[in-house]
């Protein structure tokens, strides 16, 4: 339109965090999934104490990944591939503990699950 | 000076290697303290024997031999072998049919994988190969005959036929005079 004209091309431009296109980010996000692929039978055993297996620990990692797969802002992309690799260097230096690495598993959650079909309310009860 | 001395002494020790062995004794059922203090002198030690290698038969040094072997050059059969192989022991490709996977099948058109399942593939390549793939070479690896012409290219696989044997001289020996 006619503001955006005028608008000086510099402020269109946004700083980057890390990569400038999709394509750097992609390769970004690949090489993080390659590295913690690569560390799964080590975080097997470090944290054997929750019983995982190496299927287990791939399915954890895609789902992990695939969370974020709806993401299309390159800088929220950095970010959380910033994050990404922090806990991947607190995964692999051994600086969590069992129940910290179990965090990422969703399957292990104990928190009480609400009951959404008719039959598991009706056990329930009305509450 | 002192080399020699070192490999003297090496051969000396290689030809005489100690061997232990122990003869039984009527006392050998006890296990008394005194039995174990005085174990040399009851139980014959032959300390140093001589050369051991009596003669063997072929068996015997075919035995020897495969420690020694190494292994045949790679050839592209072998090659399209090793990577059906890894792509059929992939996770999600072992729930489909096997049978589906030929050489041309594509991961993402035709399997419906994403590029995390190709990743995958890619370390168990790489595992497999024992070399390091780079970022810029995924683009090409999506089908199993594109990894084929990829390692054959990467590894100098030799893929010209074998020469046929004719009773020709050598042409390398045709000096012109």
């Amino acid at each position: 339109m006619a503001l955006s004209n005028r608008i000086a091309p510099i402020l269109k431009e946004i700083r980057p965090v890390l990569s400038v296109n999709h394509a750097e980010a992609k390769r970004r996000v690949l090489n993080l999934y390659k590295i913690w692929l690569r560390q799964i039978p080590y975080i097997r055993v470090d944290y054997i104490s929750n019983n995982w297996t190496e299927p287990e620990l791939r399915k954890i990692l895609k789902d992990n990944f695939l969370q974020n797969k709806n993401v299309t802002d390159i800088r929220v992309i950095d970010r959380l591939l910033v994050k990404g690799q922090m806990d991947f260097v607190e995964t692999a230096e051994i600086w969590r503990q069992a129940h910290n690495a179990a965090l990422f598993d969703r399957s292990m959650d104990t928190y009480k699950i609400k009951p959404k079909h008719f039959l598991e309310r009706f056990y329930e009860g009305h509450h | 000076m002192l080399s020699i001395i070192s490999r003297r002494c090496l051969n000396i020790t290689l030809r005489y290697s100690p061997i232990l062995y122990r003869v039984s004794t009527k006392q050998a059922h006890t296990l008394s303290k005194k039995f174990v203090t005085n174990a040399i002198y009851n139980s014959k030690f032959q300390m140093f024997s001589h050369n051991q290698k009596r003669n063997l038969t072929l068996d015997e040094w075919a035995e020897i031999g495969k420690k020694y072997e190494t292994p045949d050059s790679l050839t592209p059969q072998k090659l399209t072998e090793r990577v059906m192989r890894v792509v059929n022991d992939f996770d999600k490709i072992k729930e489909a049919s096997k049978t589906e996977v030929t050489e041309t099948t594509h991961f993402m058109n035709d399997l419906g994988l994403d590029s995390l399942d190709h990743v995958e593939i890619i370390v168990a390549l790489e595992d497999e190969f024992g070399f390091e793939i780079p970022d810029v070479d995924y683009d090409k690896l999506y089908t199993p005959r594109a990894i084929v012409e990829y390692m054959i290219q990467k590894l100098h696989v030799n893929t010209s036929p074998p020469p046929l044997p004719s009773s020709d001289s050598d042409p390398r020996h045709n000096i012109p005079h």
